[in-house]
């Protein structure tokens, strides 16, 4: 883990990426997503009880860390959440795509009564459904699939997601419906992502 | 649909067309789409789409995924290896679980040495709570002292991490042993009693395992069996908070292969759990296969598995020559555990553990049949040497044990309150059924233990070990109260239902059902104590709370009616009875279900009112109603049909019907003597209303007889003063005074005579008239005067003035007066109250004998023609 999280590795996708290599972003995620992980674990063995592990939080504490140990400028900001959230979305449906196998013949030993395991297999299923989703709508429109990412792996208002974009508030508001629109044709469904729950 | 049209495109124009006006977009589509219908018809669709009102997706973040995603994450283990938590350092890793990680820990502070497993909780959102229960679970676990049990030895927080400290057990988990070690049937079988012994012994501390499974038992190097975990599910339950004793989200601690029925519907979790899932273990056992097959991963499918479906017969699923030896007895054991309703499934872990025991002894099991009847009725049999009552006490107990769980569910409404009958049910029928097996010669190696000796025991543990559970304590003093008073062990009988009450009074401030049933209870037997007037105020306050407590009146409020009606007769005032128990008539016609039974003793009652208001004929259909009823709802020889036999014979020979009511009253004897034995206060009544059909049809001695024999009867039972005892000794007055022995009368009703006063029993008035007829006969009439207007004040005021009651009262203030001298007075009573009592057999015949010839004797001296005369002469 060590060494897949050099600074120095992350450094140098991070220049390439601001140099305008594509590949270095697809590089960059899995990374940032391994150091996502481990500070999650920490934070959780700091934390009081009672306390809900803050996505937001963890996104801030990420860019802090990697920012500080990179040197990446405060322009990069929204690059770098960009990386986050890819990050948060592999994270999330990796776990949803653990917590459905149970669904798809083995895994049974897991399986509980719980009504909360319930919801969580629930919104599983329509996150992998969205992440399948995005895919094709970023086919087309890459720009409209990030804004549904920022929306909901993020958790970004409006501002938010214009500044991670980097575009005006009114283009994120104008576009907004539209993503919304493809987004529930391409699911199939007039269920948008999240309201399994 | 033909060809797809390209996303990109009907993105571009989708933008565009949200760029404009909602009133200009279908020009607009007009021109961009053209011919190109596929287009079109998309960007219409997502135009709609896209102003559909607030259809903002939420984000995942802190949703259920999230949560569990992060739950999942626990902190990595070399950060806290070697760290303090309370008084314990973490030396290594053992495993994870649904909650946590568990470490070998040694004691930190160096106090002494010890290691031990240490289970670190996860933190969830609700651990203030956690800490605050098992806070209160502690100190019961920690008394949790058994060989095969694995001891809690601390449990806290540490920096707001709460965590347990158990003792740590090394060995194999308990399949994985028998597997490997290649254990036989009999083998498995002794571990599993070691398993039972462990259980059992948490039972007896109040402890439910709740999560009793495979993986919760391990056997350790010398063999021996230890059980993890005890009572810890309860610790860790977000639901059992005080106020809601049991769980209904227990499910997600469980592997739902091995969740009761009761887990998986969120009803009480009781011993019967533990018992269930002991079934489960020896099912595995004996198959190495689970009971329960769950197909699909849905709640649904699990509810079905595990509430619906039948288990396979173990012996079905094992191979050939295990298949014969599982066949039959460990068939039966295991199913009876595994029954769905927890009532029916053995009733403790000791009845299953004895099962298992008496098989490998090659004894005779108890499972197969399975009704707690059966076994009563079993133990009943046992016990047919001794006396017929104990049957009678053994099938009251159990009838008992089964109106507690009909009316536990009557008045489930609210969850919580059906939860806690269930839990209360469950206890007191545990408790029952131990009474009962510590009675068993079975047990006792043939000693008789006799049905008091068996209810003073239980008593004695109710005060001692249910001091915790006040409401099981009441509900059981109530039950062995019951069980006294059917007895007829009156005085021990109010004890325990007055400290019943007691409680009940303590934990109910305002109304509660229970509190009106130990009221009711109460107030029964504080009558048939005889202090009517009492049981009248308790019943009262029993009726009003249950009229309250129910919206439209039921099953309760009728009882409650009959029980205030009852207590209202035995003070003489029958109409209001009457009417009482025809509104609990009326209540119980109108309700669906099994009312026959009581029906039936409405109509007796109501037969019993009417007599007294010496309506006979309508009480002697009342009583042939009551007989009809209870023919159909009763074995032949059963006591409800004895009491309306019996009455019917009163209704009779009050009508004159003498041979007919004798023949009946013999019969009637015949039975209550086989049922409940000579000394029966049911026996001591045939007896009595024997002594009076003697009595009318001329036989004094043989009546006097009858009347010493049901007067000893009720003095040994009801002790001296009571207002039976003065009933006897009033008819037995009567019966000596026709056999001439003028003195001993006398004298005895001048004994029933206060005694009646003091029970505030309606014979007052009888007793006074009797009395006052003889001293008048006897040439006292100044004596008799004061007795003789008071018997005439108390009728009129119970029965009405014109009724015959009265009447029979003004013959013999009639007769005083004529002895006094003043005749015109004597002629204005007796005269019209002769005429209204012709072809009255009720009434007491010498008194019609002494007034007509008295009024005959007036006549003579009355100036002729006067209709008072006419009438007095007519023929005897």
């Amino acid at each position: 883990m060590a060494s897949l999280d050099a600074p120095g590795e992350i450094t140098r996708l991070l220049k390439a990426h601001h140099a305008g290599d594509r590949g270095a972003f697809d590089r960059l995620v899995p990374l940032v997503y391994d150091r996502w992980r481990a500070l999650a674990r920490i934070q959780l063995a700091r934390e009081r009880p009672g306390q809900v592990l803050s996505a937001t939080g963890l996104v801030h504490e990420v860019y802090l860390q990697l920012a500080n140990e990179t040197g990446v400028e405060w322009r990069d900001r929204s690059h770098f959440f960009a990386i986050c959230i890819r990050a948060m979305r592999r994270t999330l449906v990796d776990y949803a795509r653990r917590r459905t196998a149970g669904k798809r013949g083995g895994g049974q030993r897991d399986l509980t009564l719980d009504p909360e395991r319930f919801a969580v297999e629930q919104e599983a299923e329509s996150l992998l459904a969205v992440d399948q989703a995005l895919e094709r709508l970023a086919s087309f429109n890459e720009r409209l699939a990030q804004l549904v990412e920022c929306r909901v792996f993020a958790g970004m208002t409006d501002a938010e997601t214009a500044e991670t974009l980097g575009v005006s508030l009114r283009t994120v508001e104008r576009d907004w419906p539209r993503a919304r629109a493809w987004l529930q044709k391409e699911l199939g469904s007039t269920a948008p992502p999240g309201s399994a729950r | 649909m033909s060809a797809q049209p390209d996303r990109a495109r009907v993105d571009a124009v989708l933008a565009e067309a949200l760029e404009l006006p909602a009133d200009e977009r279908a020009s607009f589509l007009d021109r961009a789409c053209g011919e190109e219908a596929g287009l079109r018809t998309d960007v219409e669709e997502l135009l709609g789409l896209a102003s559909a009102e607030d259809a903002r997706p939420t984000s995942v973040l802190d949703g259920p995924l999230w949560r569990a995603w992060a739950r999942d994450l626990d902190p990595p283990t070399e950060a806290v290896l070697g760290t303090r938590v309370g008084a314990w350092r973490l030396v290594r890793e053992l495993g994870r679980g649904g909650m946590g990680a568990v470490f070998l820990a040694e004691r930190a502070d160096g106090a002494f040495v010890l290691t031990a497993a240490l289970k670190l909780l996860r933190t969830g959102t609700d651990s203030d709570e956690l800490l605050a229960r098992f806070e209160r679970e502690k100190q019961i676990l920690a008394r949790l002292q058994h060989p095969n049990v694995a001891r809690l030895l601390d449990g806290g927080a540490d920096d707001g991490r709460p965590f347990l400290v158990m003792e740590y057990v090394e060995g194999r988990a308990l399949i994985a042993h028998c597997d490997e070690q290649r254990l036989g049937i009999d083998e498995r079988l002794a571990l599993f009693l070691d398993v039972g012994r462990a259980v059992q012994h948490a039972h007896r501390n109040l402890v439910v395992h709740r999560d009793l499974k495979p993986s919760n038992i391990v056997v350790t190097a010398d063999g021996g069996v230890k059980l993890l975990d005890f009572g810890i599910a309860k610790v860790l339950d977000p639901d059992g908070g005080p106020d809601e004793p049991r769980t209904r989200t227990m499910a997600r601690l469980l592997t739902p292969e091995y969740a009761s029925p009761e887990q998986v519907l969120g009803q009480p979790i009781t011993t019967a759990s533990d018992v269930y899932q002991l079934g489960l273990l020896l099912y595995e056992l004996l198959t190495g296969r689970r009971a329960h097959r769950i197909e699909e991963p849905t709640p649904t499918a699990m509810q079905e598995a595990v509430c619906e479906r039948q288990p396979v017969r173990p012996s079905a699923v094992a191979t050939a020559p295990l298949s014969r030896k599982l066949r039959g007895d460990l068939d039966n054991i295991a199913l009876m555990a595994l029954r769905k309703e927890p009532e029916r499934r053995y009733a403790s872990v000791d009845q299953m553990m004895e099962d298992v025991e008496r098989h490998r002894r090659g004894l005779p099991v108890r499972a197969g049949r399975d009704t707690l009847g059966y076994r009563a009725s079993k133990f009943v049999r046992r016990h047919s040497a001794g006396v017929a009552s104990a049957a009678g006490f053994a099938l009251l107990l159990v009838g008992y044990a089964a109106t507690v769980t009909h009316q536990a569910r009557e008045r489930a409404r609210e969850r919580d309150r059906a939860q806690l009958e269930a839990l209360k049910t469950a206890r007191v029928r545990d408790f029952l059924v131990g009474l009962f097996e510590a009675a068993d010669p079975y047990r006792t190696k043939g000693e008789q233990v006799t049905a008091a000796e068996l209810v003073d025991a239980g008593a004695r543990q109710a005060r001692e070990r249910l001091a915790a559970e006040p409401e099981v304590q009441a509900e059981m003093l109530g039950v062995l109260g019951a069980a006294l008073q059917a007895r007829v062990s009156y005085d021990r009988a109010e004890a325990l239902l007055a400290e019943a009450l007691a409680i009940q009074r303590r934990l109910h401030e305002d109304d509660h059902p229970d509190l009106a049933r130990a009221l009711d209870d109460y107030a029964g037997i504080v009558n048939d104590k005889g202090h009517y007037a009492e049981a009248e105020r308790l019943a009262r306050e029993a009726l009003a709370m249950r009229q309250r407590l129910a919206g439209t009146p039921g099953v309760e409020v009728a009882h409650g009616l009959e029980r205030v009606a009852i207590a209202i007769s035995l003070q003489g005032r029958y109409a209001e009875a009457e009417r009482l128990l025809r509104d609990a008539l009326a209540i119980r016609q109108g309700l669906s279900g099994a009312q026959d039974s009581a029906i039936g003793e409405i109509w007796n009652h109501l037969g019993v009112q009417l007599g007294r208001q010496w309506r006979h004929e309508e009480a002697e259909t009342a009583h042939r109603t009551a007989l009809a009823i209870k023919r159909r709802v009763y074995p032949p020889d059963h006591p409800a049909i004895g009491t309306s036999l019996n009455s019917l014979a009163g209704a009779l020979g009050n009508l004159g019907r003498y041979e007919e009511a004798e023949a009946l009253f013999r019969e009637t004897l015949q039975t209550r003597r086989r049922v409940f034995g000579d000394e029966h206060p049911l026996v001591a009544n045939v007896i009595h209303n024997i002594g009076e059909i003697q009595r009318r049809r001329g036989q004094p001695d043989e009546a006097a007889v009858s009347h010493r024999e049901a007067l000893a009867i009720r003095r040994k039972v009801f002790g001296a003063r009571q207002g039976t005892v003065a009933m006897s000794l009033h008819s037995l007055a009567w019966a000596m005074r026709d056999g001439g022995h003028v003195a001993e009368a006398e004298a005895l009703f001048r004994e029933a005579l206060p005694m009646f006063r003091e029970a505030r029993h309606w014979g007052v008035g009888m007793c006074a008239l009797s009395l006052g007829h003889l001293l008048v006969s006897a040439g006292r009439p100044a004596e008799a005067e004061p007795l003789l207007s008071e018997a005439l004040a108390i009728r009129v005021a119970s029965d009405g003035d014109a009724s015959a009651a009265a009447d029979e009262a003004r013959l013999g203030l009639g007769l005083c007066r004529a002895a006094q001298g003043r005749e015109d007075e004597a002629r204005a009573l007796l005269a019209p109250a002769l005429e209204r009592l012709r072809d009255k057999p009720e009434v007491e015949p010498r008194l019609i004998a002494d007034a007509q010839t008295s009024l005959g004797r007036l006549a003579r001296t009355a100036p002729s023609g006067t209709a008072s005369a006419r009438d007095g002469a007519r023929p005897h």
